[in-house]
C-alpha cells in the first residue's frame, strides 16, 4: 500500500526521466555497439557482420606505431598542464572577483573575460598568428625592449607554453562562472560571524569561501580527469605545423592525419575505446579517493 | 574559405583543357543526338547532391525541363532515390549504400569509393554499352585525353568501369611586382640566376621605398610545394629540376617513384635552404600569412596559377594601385617550362551491376551536356520554360543537369568563354565586342576593359577590374597560348596496403625534416638520413606495391 502511494506520488518524476533516458539510449548507448569495429578490420562494404575479426590487431597496431610514445607523452604533458591551469586559475580568479565590491565593475569584468570562450580556435589561431608573427605587435615590443624575436609557432620550446597560456586565457573566465555561483550559495551568516570574531579577509577566504566551494572543486577535478587524454584537438590542429610535431603532435591530431589516408573506422574506434577506458578508470579512482579522504562524493 | 573554394572550382571547370589536342573531332551542328525511344519506360535511379541550386517553381532535380525532355525523347525516366544537401552527407549516404550493398543505378563518386565498389562487385563494366551507343560528346572527351582517361577507369587492365569526370589544368606561373623591379632598376628574370638577383634586390634595396628593411623576395606556403592549383607553392622550382613534392611519377626506367625522396628534390632543398638563409623567404614562413604579405606589399614575387590575379592579387592592387603584379615563366634550356600536374580524374560516374539499361545512363549523360549547351534549341526549348534566356544562355544552375558530368567541352571553340575574350583583346575591339558576348564572358570582359581603357587613371578602376584583365587575359594567354609546357605526369592516386599502415608516419617525417632543413635547423645530411629511413620504414615496400598496382 505504502509502495503504491510512493509510486503514484513519484510517477510524474519518473515519466519525466523517460525522455533523457531515451535520448541516452539512442545517442549514447546504442552507438556503443559500434565498438565492435575496434576488434575488426572494418570495411563499409562488408558491414559489422561481414568484416573480418582481428581480435586485438588494431590495438597492437597502435602500440607499434613508431611515434606512439612521443604522441602519448605529448598528449599527457599538454593535457595535464591544461588541467592544472584549468583547475587553479578560474578558482583564483573567482576568489579575487568575489572580493570586488563595485557590482558594476565586477559584472563588466566577468562578461569581458568569458567572451573568448565563445570564439572558435580557428578564429583565435589567426588572431594569435598575427599577434605573434615576426612583424606582429608582440615581437615588435620584444625587439623594442632589446629582446630576440620569438617564434612560438615554430619553436618546440615555446609551442607548448603557448598552447597552455592561450588555452588558460580562453577558458578561465567561463570556468570561473561555476565557482562564482557556488560562492553566492555560501551562507552570508558565516562571513558575518567571522567578521564579528575579527577574521581578516584572507582568513575568511581560506576558512569559509574555499571550504564552501570545495565540493565543486572536487567535482571539477574528477570530471577533468576524464579528459586526461584530450589535449585539445581544435587548438592544436589550428595552430600546429610539422616543425612542432616533436612537442605538439598529439594522439588525436596524428589519428586525424592517419584518417586522411584512408577511412580508418576501426583504428579510430580502437583509439576512442582506449581513451574512454582510461578515462573511466581515472574517474572511478578519483571518486574513490575523494570519498575516502574528503568525504565528498559524486556517485 | 568556402567562397574561395567555389571560385576556384568554377574557374577550374571553365579552364578544362585536355592534355594533348588529338585528331578527335566533335561537331554539335547537327543538333541533339537522337535515340530510339524505349518501348517501355526505363527508370534510372540516382543518388546525388543537390547543393546550392535554385529550382524553378514546381520543379525538382528529377522533374525538370531536362528530365521531361529526356523522358519525352527517349522514354527514360530519372528518379532521385535519395539526395544529399552537401558532399559530406553524400559521402555518408554512399557509405550506407556500400554497407547495405544497395546502391542506386548511378552514383558520382571519388576514387576510393570507386575502388571499393569495384572490389565489392557492385558496379558493372560499361564497355559494351559504351561501344554500342552513339555518344559523340563523351567519346570525344575520352579520346582527346589520349589513353589517360580510359586507363583511369579500367580495372585490372580492362573494361570501362566508370565515366570519368576529367580534371583541369591549372599550371603555375611566377608573379612579380614590376613597380618594384623598376625601383631597383631590373628586368623580369628569365633565368633562375636572374631571379635570385632580383630577390636579393627586393630584400636589400628597399623596393617599396619606405626607408625600412621590411620586404622579402618570394612568398612560400607552409607546405613548401606539392599542392596543385594552389597559391605560394614552389612547384615551378621543383619542376625545373625535374621533380616535385609528394606525388608519384616515372623515373628514367619508366618505373614509379615517389618524388619527394629523389636526389633532385635534395638539390632543390639545398637551393631553398640558401634562399631562406639569405632572407629571400620569410623567416617564419611556416606560420606566416602569405596572402596577407602579398596583398600588404611585403613581398615582390609569388608562384601560382593564372587566377592569382582574381584572388588574392586583386586585393593587393585594390590596396595599392601602384602594385603592378605581372605573370611570367622561366624556361629551361630547351625553351620549355616543366610543371607539376595532378590526377587527371576528378570523379567517377559508376553504374550499379543491377542496372539493366546501362546504355540509358550514358544517353542521359550525353543529353545532359547537349541540353546545357543548347545544341538543338528547336527540340529542347519547348521543355525549358524558365531555364534559358532568349539568347540561349542558362538561367539555372548546372546542378540541374540530370547526371552531372562536364558543363563544357574542352577545345570546342565556340563554347569556350576564353575564346571570345582573347579575340576581343587581340583585335582591340573595345566596347563594340561587348554586344555579342555571352553573359558569362561579358562580366569578365567588361571589368577587364574598364581597367584597360583607364589604365592611367587609377580612380576609374578597381582591383577586380585589374584582376579580370591580368588574370583572364594576360595570365591565361601566358598559360594557354604563349608557353610550351611539359606536364610532369602524376601517376598514382590510390592507397596501397602498406601505405595505410605507414604513410602518416612517413609524411610526418618528411614534412618535419624538410622544414628543418630549409630553416637551417638540420643539415642536408639529415635529409639523406631521412631518405634512408623513408625506404626502410616502409617506403621501399610501398614503391613496390605502387609499381605492381600500375603494372610496371
Amino acid at each position: 500500500m505504502k509502495r503504491k502511494t510512493y509510486l503514484r506520488n513519484q510517477m510524474q518524476y519518473y515519466s519525466m526521466l523517460l525522455i533523457p533516458l531515451g535520448i541516452l539510449l539512442v545517442f549514447d548507448i546504442t552507438p556503443m555497439f559500434g565498438l565492435v569495429m575496434a576488434f575488426q578490420n572494418y570495411k563499409p562494404t562488408l558491414g559489422f557482420l561481414g568484416s573480418n575479426w582481428i581480435g586485438l590487431g588494431n590495438f597492437e597496431f597502435i602500440l607499434q606505431l613508431p611515434e606512439i610514445w612521443r604522441l602519448a607523452g605529448n598528449t599527457l604533458e599538454i593535457a595535464v598542464l591544461k588541467i592544472v591551469c584549468d583547475l587553479t586559475i578560474p578558482v583564483i580568479f573567482a576568489l579575487i572577483l568575489n572580493e570586488v565590491k563595485n557590482q558594476k565593475y565586477k559584472r563588466t569584468v566577468q562578461t569581458i573575460v568569458y567572451l573568448p570562450h565563445f570564439l572558435s580556435w580557428v578564429i583565435l589561431a589567426t588572431l594569435f598568428r598575427n599577434l605573434l608573427s615576426s612583424d606582429g605587435v608582440i615581437n615588435q615590443v620584444i625587439r623594442f625592449l632589446g629582446g630576440e624575436t620569438i617564434y612560438p609557432f615554430t619553436d618546440n620550446r615555446l609551442y607548448v607554453p603557448f598552447l597552455i597560456i592561450t588555452d588558460a586565457w580562453k577558458g578561465f573566465g567561463y570556468g570561473a562562472i561555476i565557482y562564482l555561483a557556488a560562492i553566492t550559495g555560501i551562507d552570508p551568516a558565516l562571513y558575518e560571524s567571522a567578521m564579528m570574531d575579527g577574521a581578516t579577509r584572507i582568513q575568511r577566504i581560506v576558512h569559509i569561501t574555499i571550504p564552501g566551494i570545495m565540493p565543486i572543486i572536487v567535482l571539477k577535478t574528477m570530471m577533468s580527469l576524464g579528459s586526461i587524454l584530450n589535449a585539445g584537438f581544435d587548438q592544436i590542429f589550428a595552430t600546429y605545423n610539422p616543425l612542432v610535431y616533436e612537442t605538439g603532435d598529439i594522439i588525436d591530431t596524428y589519428i586525424y592525419r592517419f584518417g586522411l589516408v584512408q577511412r580508418q573506422y576501426s583504428l579510430s574506434a580502437a583509439i576512442g575505446m582506449i581513451k574512454s577506458v582510461i578515462a573511466a578508470i581515472l574517474i572511478l579512482i578519483s571518486n574513490f579517493l575523494a570519498t575516502k579522504f574528503s568525504d565528498y562524493r559524486v556517485f | 574559405m568556402k567562397k574561395i573554394l567555389s571560385l576556384v572550382l568554377l574557374l577550374s571547370i571553365l579552364a578544362t583543357i585536355p592534355m594533348s589536342a588529338s585528331a578527335a573531332h566533335l561537331s554539335w551542328e547537327n543538333g541533339a543526338t537522337k535515340y530510339e525511344p524505349y518501348p517501355e519506360t526505363v527508370t534510372i535511379t540516382q543518388g546525388r547532391t543537390v547543393e546550392m541550386t535554385t529550382v524553378p517553381t514546381g520543379d525538382a532535380h528529377d522533374n525538370s525541363g531536362f528530365t521531361r525532355y529526356i523522358e519525352a525523347a527517349t522514354n527514360i525516366k530519372l528518379v532521385n532515390e535519395w539526395t544529399a544537401a552537401n558532399g559530406e552527407i553524400f559521402n555518408t549516404r554512399v557509405g550506407l549504400a556500400l554497407n547495405e550493398k544497395n546502391m542506386p543505378d548511378v552514383l558520382n563518386v571519388n576514387y576510393q569509393t570507386f575502388a571499393e565498389l569495384y572490389e565489392a562487385g557492385m558496379i558493372q563494366d560499361l564497355t559494351e554499352a559504351y561501344n554500342a551507343t552513339e555518344l559523340p560528346t563523351i567519346k570525344y572527351v575520352m579520346e582527346s585525353w589520349g589513353d589517360t582517361l580510359t586507363k583511369a577507369v579500367s580495372r585490372d587492365g580492362s573494361g570501362i568501369w566508370a565515366i570519368p569526370y576529367p580534371n583541369t589544368y591549372q599550371r603555375d606561373m611566377y608573379w612579380i611586382r614590376r613597380d618594384w623591379l623598376e625601383a631597383v632598376d631590373m628586368e623580369i628574370p628569365t633565368t633562375y640566376a636572374e631571379l635570385e638577383a632580383v630577390m636579393d634586390a627586393f630584400v636589400n634595396k628597399d623596393p617599396d621605398g619606405d626607408g625600412k628593411n621590411n620586404t622579402y623576395g618570394i612568398s612560400m606556403s607552409s607546405k613548401v610545394a606539392g599542392g596543385y592549383n594552389a597559391a605560394h607553392h614552389m612547384n615551378l622550382l621543383f619542376a625545373y629540376h625535374g621533380t616535385g613534392l609528394r606525388y608519384w611519377t616515372y623515373d628514367e626506367d619508366g618505373k614509379a617513384v615517389y618524388s619527394s625522396v629523389q636526389p633532385e628534390t635534395r638539390e632543390v632543398l639545398a637551393i631553398l635552404r640558401d634562399w631562406y638563409q639569405k632572407g629571400y623567404i620569410k623567416k617564419d614562413f611556416v606560420a606566416a600569412d602569405a596572402n596577407g604579405d602579398v596583398t600588404g606589399g611585403k613581398v615582390g614575387i609569388m608562384c601560382g596559377p593564372w587566377w592569382m590575379a582574381t584572388w588574392p592579387l586583386n586585393n593587393g592592387v585594390a590596396n595599392d594601385k601602384n602594385a603592378d603584379w605581372w605573370p611570367f615563366v622561366i624556361k629551361n634550356e630547351e625553351g620549355i617550362v616543366p610543371v607539376n600536374s595532378q590526377n587527371p580524374v576528378n570523379g567517377y560516374i559508376v553504374v550499379s551491376k543491377d542496372c539493366e539499361n546501362p546504355e540509358a545512363v550514358l544517353k542521359v549523360i550525353e543529353l545532359g551536356i547537349e541540353i546545357w549547351n543548347m545544341v538543338d534549341p528547336d527540340a529542347f526549348m519547348p521543355y525549358m520554360d524558365g531555364y534559358f534566356n532568349e539568347d540561349l544562355t542558362q538561367k539555372v544552375g548546372n546542378n540541374l543537369i540530370p547526371i552531372m558530368w562536364l558543363k563544357q567541352v574542352p577545345f570546342l571553340e565556340d563554347n569556350d568563354p576564353l575564346h571570345e575574350l582573347f579575340k576581343a583583346f587581340d583585335e582591340n575591339a573595345g566596347e563594340a565586342a561587348l554586344e555579342a558576348m555571352t553573359p558569362e564572358v561579358k562580366g569578365y570582359y567588361a571589368g577587364a576593359l574598364k581597367y584597360w581603357l583607364n589604365k592611367d587613371n587609377p580612380d576609374a578602376w578597381g582591383g577586380n577590374d585589374w584582376g579580370n584583365y591580368v588574370g583572364w587575359y594576360v595570365g591565361r594567354s601566358l598559360e594557354f597560348r604563349e608557353t610550351e609546357w611539359y606536364d610532369i605526369p602524376s601517376i598514382f592516386h590510390a592507397t596501397t596496403d602498406t601505405m595505410v599502415a605507414r604513410w602518416t608516419t612517413l609524411q610526418s617525417m618528411e614534412e618535419e625534416t624538410m622544414m628543418k632543413v630549409i630553416m637551417g635547423q638540420q643539415t642536408l645530411d639529415d635529409w639523406d638520413a631521412f631518405v634512408d629511413r623513408w625506404y626502410s620504414l616502409g617506403g621501399e615496400t610501398i614503391t613496390e606495391e605502387v609499381n605492381a598496382s600500375l603494372g610496371l
